[in-house]
């Protein structure tokens, strides 16, 4: 994994968040555990994990909402909590579902908002409605609104802050499928107008189609962190071969070098490499083809599936450990 | 970077004139007027509730003035004193309440931190922005009372311009202190329907339990009632004299223990607002 450094703190080229050990318990449950974490500016960031983690306490940390039994944090360069207004200025942040003043209109949930911030806000409401298509609906009352039209609804409210960085926990929650790909396509165009986006969320496809760099959580921890396309390569990956006498095939590849485990399915044999990258997958691939050919056993098909995400999220989080243990 | 202008200038919202605290109350403004059931109850309990004693006084003696008084008259705008300082704190603990916790009950209160403004100004600016909604309808109402009670004097005697205004100004006193107690234990608890539960069984139980015990004597000045009472502009008494509960209380005392009441329940509520995860 390429590490990210601790630097500068300048949001321009730097990191728009920046923790180090930042704790939270909640008595003898320790939620958010040490994270140092590295949120680089101008990118998507997933922070990624399975529920009860620690992902939602860590943004109510950051947002002031909560405080942290230790450590320190930094927002787009300043520290928090000691210059939270000034850090908090140039951020838009949802955090649990968005919630509403259901009596009043979108319009008006939006001058609410506005109304804390400075006095350029109110002039972005129109813009933040029409940007999240609520235009037309803004003058009804958010009681009759849609789960869906709430979280856009939760989005504009962020745009209001004209934000830096945008703050995102779980904003795919409620939406339907085409809301989810317009969804994308917004945190991207964001992300493009060079805004920061950090999303907190469970779901691993979601981050890997949206976000550049990711942590993984796990009970609290950050266990591992950087761009996704290399937490992506750290996963295992298998290569699955369909021969003519898997038997043999299963003898011949248990003594690779690179084989973690052999394991015969039907007439196919699945060699598991472990954490390969690459070239180096590829060059493990050309070498179990050659073993085969070598030892006259035919190949009819062979596979290097690519490594995802979620394999290397399985590795690290305890709930695929537990699963592997039982 | 670039900045995002989402269409500045589409729309009719622009940016306002004013503080950043005056953006806040009218924000506070905001809720609370469109909150209609809310201002209904409180038009009712103020406005509703002078025009029609008044009304059915004068439905009365226009039917029998033999046996009914005029509905005018100062003894009758003592009266409405009584009933507007009453009910009107029970519209001051309504909309009290609903300043004080509506925010955290809706689940906003954590997108207005989120904005960064500080925790103490979101809270101060509830106190004017519920005030903004309910001042009003009980200066309209104590406005009506006036103007019902020196047109409908007949024979009575006519209330003079200071005590219209002492009156005035004493209601506001008693409505603005009950909304005060609403705001401040509502932010505390964090709950509208408990508080407001609360403090109408407090406003009309204890007052006449325990004032009416003798055997308590000064410690019933302690009552927020008792420092009222003793407030009350003297035209506006019977006899013009102080209220026979609490004869000896001092002015200073009596302003000391409604600050007391107004102010304990609000620093408990500004401590809470700060210190509560949002």
């Amino acid at each position: 994994m390429k590490e990210l450094e601790a630097g500068q703190m300048s949001p321009a080229g730097g990191y728009a968040v920046q923790t180090t050990g930042l704790t939270k318990r909640f008595g003898d449950r320790v939620a958010v555990d040490r994270v140092d974490l590295r949120v680089p500016a101008g990118t998507a960031f997933g922070y990624l994990g399975p529920n009860g983690a620690g992902k939602t306490t860590l943004i109510r940390m950051l947002l002031g909402l909560t405080r942290p039994d230790a450590g320190s944090m930094q927002i787009l360069g300043y520290p928090l909590p000691g210059q939270r207004s000034a850090a908090l200025l140039r951020v838009g942040a949802m955090a649990e579902e968005p919630r509403f003043l259901d009596h009043l209109t979108g319009r008006e949930n939006l001058r609410i908002n506005a109304a804390a911030r400075e006095p350029a806000a109110a002039g972005r409401i129109e813009g933040a409605l029409d940007r999240v298509g609520l235009t037309e609906r803004a003058g009804e009352r958010v009681a009759r609104y849609s789960t869906g039209m709430r979280q856009r609804l939760g989005v504009a409210r962020c745009l209001l802050a004209d934000p830096q960085l945008l703050i995102l926990d779980e904003p795919t929650n409620g939406l339907d499928p085409a809301g989810v790909v317009e969804f994308r396509a917004m945190i991207r165009s964001l992300v493009a107008e060079g805004r920061t986006v950090m999303l907190s969320s469970h779901l691993l496809d979601e981050v890997e189609k949206i976000c550049d760099t990711a942590a993984i959580v796990d009970r609290g921890r950050v266990v591992a962190q950087g761009p996704v396309g290399e937490l992506s390569a750290q996963g295992s990956r298998s290569v699955v071969v369909q021969v003519s006498d898997p038997g043999r095939a299963l003898r011949l590849l248990a003594s690779h070098p690179a084989a973690r485990s052999v394991s015969e399915e039907g007439r196919q044999v699945r060699v598991a490499l472990g954490p390969v990258a690459g070239e180096r997958a590829r060059s493990v691939a050309a070498d179990i083809n050659r073993r085969l050919v070598e030892h006259d056993v035919d190949i009819y098909r062979l596979d290097l599936p690519a490594a995802t995400l979620e394999e290397r999220f399985l590795q690290v989080t305890h709930k695929f450990q537990e699963e592997v243990a039982a | 970077m670039s900045t995002i202008t989402i269409n500045p200038t589409a729309g009719p919202a622009r940016p306002r004139p004013g503080t950043a605290a005056a953006r806040l109350v009218s924000a506070e403004f905001l809720k609370v007027r469109k909150r209609r059931g809310l201002a209904a109850l409180t038009a009712l309990l103020t406005v509703g509730a002078v025009v029609f004693t008044g009304g059915v006084l004068a439905v009365l003696h226009a039917t029998n003035p033999a046996k009914y008084g005029p509905a005018g008259g100062l003894g009758n705008l003592a009266n409405a004193a009584y009933i507007l300082s009453a009910l009107g704190a029970v519209a001051g603990v309504l909309v009290g309440a609903t300043m004080g916790a509506g925010d955290v009950q809706a689940g906003v209160f954590r997108d207005l931190v989120a904005t960064g403004r500080s925790r103490l100004a979101l809270f101060t600016a509830r106190i004017p922005g519920g005030l903004a909604l309910l001042w009003p309808l009980v200066a309209v109402s104590w406005a009506a009372a006036c103007t019902g009670s020196v047109l409908l004097a007949g024979s009575s005697p006519r209330p003079g311009v200071t005590v219209m205004v002492e009156g005035g100004l004493w209601v506001l006193l008693a409505t603005g202190v009950s909304y005060l107690m609403a705001l401040g234990l509502a932010s505390l608890a964090g709950s509208r329907s408990a508080i407001v539960g609360i403090l109408v069984a407090w406003q009309f139980a204890v007052p006449m339990l325990v004032l009416g015990v003798a055997k308590l004597g000064v410690l019933r000045e302690g009552l927020l009632t008792a420092g009222l009472d003793r407030m009350m502009p003297a035209g506006l008494l019977p006899g013009g004299r102080p209220d026979p509960v609490s004869p000896h209380m001092s002015v200073m005392l009596a302003a000391a223990v409604i600050a007391a009441w107004a102010v304990v329940p609000l620093v408990a509520g500004a401590w809470r607002t700060c210190t509560r995860d949002a």
